[in-house]
C-alpha cells in the first residue's frame, strides 16, 4: 500500500513537474471547452452558494446586528471570541452537548445497520410483487413531511395513543400521561421514529449497490458449496462494503449536527434534561432571541468538530480496510 | 480595533444627529443636551421666550393636510388580519383615509413577519418610517437600534416644532415620556400608549360557571386557594369531570408571572417585580416553594391536567368547550371570548371570571396582569429618511383629537356612527356581512386591534369585548394592587444588554423547566433549596443587580 501511494506521489510529481499549471489549464480548456462549458454552471452555483455566503461566518466573531451589517458590526470580547467562550461558559454546554452525543450515536447505532439489514433481506424475497409491496411501504414515511409526523408522533405517544397504549398493556407505563413528559422516553422515541421514516429510504442505496454485484459470483460460490448465509457473508457483504463505508463517513460527519427541527417538534420544557440539543439551544438563544453572532458561532464550532471527524474516520478506514472517501 | 470602531460609529451618530438638527432649522446642538423634563413641563408657553424670535410656529399645531407634502415610504410587516384580502395597507380603508386626511402620500414597503423586518433592517436603505415591535423583535429594543444608526433619535425641540400634538401626549405623564425615551432622554418614536389604567388589564382564570351554580357555588366568593381547590374536587366528584383544570405549560408561566394564583402565598408574582423601588425576583423567593407545594397537592389529587406539559392550546380550547373541563385560563379576547362565541348555541353553557386567588376572603391579589403604559410597535423614523420633519408631522396625526378617531374608530359613517356624542362601531365591524372576525373587520379601517402612533381607547376594547361575561370578568380580573409592585418600562444599560439577555434566558429555562418538574412531582419539592442554589450559581444576583440599577436610572431620569 505504501509502495502504491509512492508511485501514484511520483507520477504526480512528474507531471507538474513538467508544465505549470497555467499552461496545463489553458490547454485542456482549448480542447475540453465543451466540458467545461457544461460543468460552468455547477461551478457557479457552488461558487454563489457554497463559498459567497461563507465570508458570513465572520458573524461569529462579531457582536452582529443587522442594520450594522458584517463588516460594520463590532468584533465580539475576548478577541472575537466572545461567542465561543460564553457557549462553553453556559450552565447548559455539558447538558446540550452530552444530549447531542447520545442522540446521535444512538440514532447511528439503530439507524445505520437497519437498511442493510432490509436490503439484504428483500434480496432474498423472490416473490416480486411481496418485494415490491414492502419496500414501497417501508419508504413511504420518507415522503410525510417532518412537521406531520412530528404530530402523528406526539398522538402515538399521548396518553391515549396507540404507542402508550401497547406500551400499558405490557405493564410498562400507566398511560396517564404522554410518554413525551417523561425524560426517559425522549431518546427511544426520537430514535425509532427515525428509523420508521428513513429505514425504506435508505435501503434503496443498498438495494442498487446489490443488484451490481456479479452474478457469476455467487455461482462460483454455490459450487464450491456455500449455502445461503454463507453467499451472503462472503459474496453480498464484501460487494457492499464500499458502499457502507461511504456512507458511514458521510454519517459521522454529522454527528454534532442532529437537526434542531424534529427535536423542537417533539420537546417541551420538563423534557429539556434529555431532549434538549445544540442546535436547539441555539435556535432558541439565536433566532428567539435575535443574537445571530452566537448561533453563528456554535454553528461553526459544530462544523469544525464535524469535519474533523470525518477526517478521522477516513484516515482510519484508510489505514484498516484501505477504503474511504479520498 | 474595537475601541476604534465604537469611536467611528459614534461619530457617524453624531454627525448623522447634528446634520438632523440643523435641518429642522433650529440652533440645535444645545436643545439635546437639554433634558425634556425641564424644557417641556410647560411647553407650550415657556418656548417662544427660550428660542426667542427664529421659530415662527414652535409650537403651534400642524396643519392637515400637510400643503405640499412629498411621499414617504413605510415599512409595515403584513398582518394576517387583512393580508389575504389585501396587497397593501394603502388599499385598506385605514391607509387612504390616513393619506387624505394628511395630505402625505404613502409607499408601502411591506415584509413578511418580523424576521423578514430584520433583514430589512440589514439593507442600507431603509423605509422612511417603519412601524415594529423593537421591544420584542429587535435585540436590545429600540435604545439600541439608535445606537445601531437605524432610527433618528428625536429632541424636545424637534418634537414641539414638529409633533406638538405627541408632545403634548408625552408630557401629560412620566411614565409615557420615559417609556417612550432613552437614558439620554431621547424619544425613540411614536409609540403606542395606553389611554386608560384599565386597558392594562384582562387576563384570569376562567370558570365554567353553570357547574359552579349546579353544586351550589357563587363564583364571585370564590378567591382563596382553599376554596379554588375545593371547587375543583367538586367538580372532580361531584361532576364527573374528567380534567377539572386544564392549560398550557404557557398558561402556567402566565398564572405565576401574572401573580393569578400566587398571592395566598405571599408571593407576588414569580415574575420580576419592585417594592418601593427594590427589585425583586419573585422565582427566587423562599415563598415560591409554597405556591409550587399548593400545584403539586392539586397535580397529586387529579384536579389539574396531567398533560400540560405537553399540551397546546388547541387542546386547551377543545376541553373547555367539550365540557371535558371546568377552569382555565386566558386573555379577555382569546380565552373567554373565543369559547363563549364559540358555545354560544349551546344551552346551560356559561363562563365567568375567577378572581385572582388571594389570602383572605374579600382580599385584593397582590399582583395581577398588567401593561406598560407604552407598549408594543412603535413608528419610527429612520435615518435613511431625507425630510425628517414631515415624517415626524406625519405620524404626529394620530395624537390628534381628528387621528385619534381615525386610528381608533376608523371612519365615520363607514366603520363607526356617533350615537349620542360616542362613537360605535358599525355593523360592519361588529357583525361583519362577509362574515369578517371583529378583529379581521377592525384591520381595514383602523389600526386599534392591533398598535400603531396613537393613544388606545378604553372605548375600543369595551365594545370589542362586549359580552356582558367578559365584561363582568374584566373587571374581577382587575380588583389587584399590581401598579404597587409592577416594574416600570426600565432600560438595561447598553453594556448591560448582553450580559443581561443571556443571563435572563439561561435562568428563565431552568426555572420553567423545574417548575413543571416540581409540580408534577418528578422532582421532589424537598429539593427547592438545591433549586435556589443554582439559580445563586446561574447568576441570578447579578441579574436582579442590573434590573436593579436599570430601575434606579428610570427613577432617576
Amino acid at each position: 500500500m505504501k509502495k502504491a501511494d509512492n508511485i501514484r506521489q511520483a507520477k504526480r510529481q512528474a507531471e507538474t513537474g513538467k508544465r505549470s499549471f497555467g499552461i496545463r489549464l489553458e490547454k485542456d480548456l482549448k480542447r475540453n471547452y465543451g466540458a467545461y462549458l457544461l460543468f460552468l454552471p455547477v461551478a457557479l452555483y457552488y461558487i454563489l452558494f457554497a463559498y459567497k455566503p461563507m465570508y458570513g461566518i465572520l458573524v461569529a466573531f462579531k457582536d452582529f446586528t443587522p442594520a450594522r451589517g458584517v463588516w460594520e458590526s463590532p468584533w465580539t470580547s475576548g478577541y472575537g471570541f466572545g461567542h465561543f467562550i460564553s457557549f462553553f461558559k453556559s450552565f447548559y454546554f455539558t447538558r446540550v452537548l452530552k444530549n447531542t452525543l447520545i442522540i446521535s450515536f444512538s440514532t447511528l447505532l439503530v439507524t445505520f445497520p437497519a437498511p442493510i439489514v432490509l436490503a439484504l433481506l428483500l434480496n432474498e424475497v423472490r416473490g416480486t410483487k411481496f418485494k415490491r409491496t414492502i419496500q414501497t411501504l417501508s419508504y413511504m414515511p420518507h415522503f410525510i413531511s417532518l412537521v406531520v409526523i412530528c404530530s402523528m408522533l406526539r398522538l402515538f405517544v399521548a396518553d391515549n395513543g396507540i404507542v402508550t397504549g401497547f406500551l400499558k398493556t405490557l405493564g410498562i407505563v400507566d398511560g396517564t400521561y404522554s410518554l413525551l413528559s417523561m425524560e426517559n422516553y425522549f431518546v427511544p422515541i426520537y430514535v425509532f421514529s427515525g428509523l420508521w421514516q428513513t429505514v425504506g429510504w435508505n435501503a434503496i442505496i443498498y438495494m442498487s449497490a446489490l443488484s451490481g454485484i456479479d452474478q457469476g459470483l455467487y455461482e462460483a460460490a454455490r459450487i464450491d458449496g456455500a449455502g445461503k448465509f454463507k453467499q451472503m457473508w462472503h459474496v453480498t457483504l464484501p460487494g457492499l462494503m464500499p458502499t457502507i463505508v461511504m456512507l458511514l463517513i458521510l454519517r459521522i460527519g454529522q454527528i454534532m449536527s442532529i437537526g434542531h427541527e424534529k427535536i423542537i417538534l417533539l420537546y417541551n420544557e420538563e423534557i429539556y434534561s434529555t431532549a434538549d440539543v445544540i442546535s436547539s439551544f441555539v435556535y432558541r438563544k439565536g433566532l428567539l432571541e435575535y443574537n445571530w453572532g452566537f448561533s453563528t458561532a456554535v454553528g461553526l464550532f459544530n462544523s469544525v468538530i464535524n469535519f474533523m471527524l470525518v477526517l478521522m474516520a477516513n484516515r482510519i478506514s484508510r489505514k484498516t480496510i484501505d477504503m474511504g472517501l479520498w | 480595533m474595537k475601541k476604534e470602531i465604537r469611536k467611528c460609529i459614534a461619530l457617524c451618530i453624531a454627525t448623522g444627529m447634528t446634520a438632523g438638527l440643523v435641518a429642522c432649522g433650529g440652533d440645535g446642538g444645545t436643545a439635546a443636551s437639554e433634558p425634556p423634563g425641564t424644557a417641556v413641563a410647560d411647553n407650550k408657553e415657556n418656548i417662544p421666550s427660550s428660542v426667542p424670535g427664529e421659530l415662527p410656529d414652535a409650537g403651534t399645531s400642524v396643519h392637515y393636510p400637510i400643503q405640499g407634502a412629498e411621499k414617504l415610504t413605510f415599512g409595515m410587516a403584513l398582518a394576517n388580519e387583512w393580508s389575504d384580502r389585501f396587497d397593501s395597507w394603502t388599499d385598506l380603508p385605514i391607509g387612504r383615509a390616513v393619506q387624505e386626511k394628511t395630505g402625505v402620500e404613502l409607499e408601502m414597503v411591506h415584509v413578511a413577519d418580523n424576521k423578514a423586518m430584520n433583514l430589512l433592517l440589514a439593507s442600507p436603505d431603509l423605509p422612511d418610517i417603519i412601524l415594529f415591535n423593537f421591544q420584542n423583535n429587535y435585540s436590545g429594543g429600540e435604545i439600541k437600534a439608535i445606537e445601531d444608526g437605524v432610527i433618528f433619535p428625536m429632541d424636545a425641540e424637534f418634537l414641539q416644532q414638529n409633533a406638538p400634538d405627541y408632545w403634548e401626549v408625552l408630557n401629560s405623564n412620566e411614565n409615557i415620556m420615559k417609556g417612550s425615551t432613552n437614558q439620554q432622554n431621547q424619544v425613540f418614536g411614536f409609540t403606542f400608549i395606553m389611554g386608560d389604567d384599565k386597558i392594562k388589564t384582562g387576563y384570569g382564570l376562567t370558570v365554567r360557571d353553570d357547574w359552579c351554580e349546579q353544586l351550589g357555588l357563587d363564583v364571585a366568593q370564590i378567591d382563596t386557594a382553599e376554596e379554588f381547590h375545593d371547587m375543583l374536587s367538586r367538580f372532580k366528584s361531584e361532576l364527573n369531570v374528567e380534567i377539572p383544570m386544564t392549560f398550557t405549560s404557557k398558561n402556567l408561566e402566565e398564572l405565576l408571572d401574572y401573580g393569578t394564583i400566587t398571592s395566598p402565598f405571599g408571593l407576588v408574582t414569580r415574575d420580576v417585580y419592585q417594592k418601593e423601588g427594590t427589585v425583586h425576583i419573585g422565582y427566587a423567593e423562599k415563598e415560591y416553594k409554597d405556591v409550587l407545594a399548593y400545584l403539586n397537592q392539586l397535580y397529586n389529587e387529579g384536579l389539574l391536567d396531567a398533560n400540560f406539559s405537553t399540551n397546546d392550546a388547541a387542546t386547551v380550547t377543545a376541553n373547555m368547550l367539550s365540557g371535558t373541563s371546568g377552569v382555565s385560563t386566558g386573555a379577555l379576547g382569546g380565552g373567554i371570548g373565543t369559547w363563549l362565541q364559540t358555545n354560544r348555541d349551546v344551552e346551560g353553557y356559561s363562563l365567568a371570571g375567577l378572581h385572582n386567588l388571594v389570602e383572605n376572603d374579600g382580599d385584593k391579589s397582590l399582583y395581577g396582569f398588567y401593561k406598560t403604559d407604552v407598549i408594543g410597535k412603535t413608528a419610527v423614523i429612520t435615518n435613511s429618511c431625507e425630510n425628517k420633519e414631515l415624517a415626524a408631522q406625519f405620524l404626529n396625526y394620530g395624537y390628534t383629537d381628528e387621528g385619534h378617531m381615525l386610528y381608533v374608530f376608523g371612519v365615520e359613517g363607514e366603520s363607526y356612527e356617533m350615537v349620542d356624542g360616542e362613537p360605535q362601531y358599525t355593523e360592519y365591524i361588529m357583525h361583519n356581512p362577509d362574515g369578517l372576525t371583529v378583529k379581521k373587520a377592525m384591520s381595514e379601517y383602523t389600526l386599534s386591534w392591533d398598535n400603531g402612533p396613537f393613544v388606545q381607547d378604553l372605548r375600543q376594547k369595551l365594545q370589542s369585548a362586549s359580552m356582558p361575561e367578559q365584561l363582568a370578568a374584566w373587571d374581577v380580573w382587575d380588583d389587584t394592587t399590581v401598579e404597587e409592585y409592577f416594574l416600570p418600562k426600565i432600560a438595561i444599560a447598553q453594556e448591560d444588554l448582553a450580559e443581561y439577555s443571556s443571563l435572563r434566558s439561561d435562568i428563565k429555562t431552568y426555572v420553567n423547566e423545574m417548575t413543571i418538574k416540581f409540580v408534577r412531582g418528578t422532582e421532589s419539592l424537598d429539593h427547592f433549596d438545591e433549586y435556589l442554589a443554582t439559580l445563586e450559581s446561574m447568576g441570578v444576583s447579578r441579574l436582579t443587580e442590573i434590573i436593579q440599577a436599570a430601575t434606579d436610572e428610570y427613577y432617576a431620569r
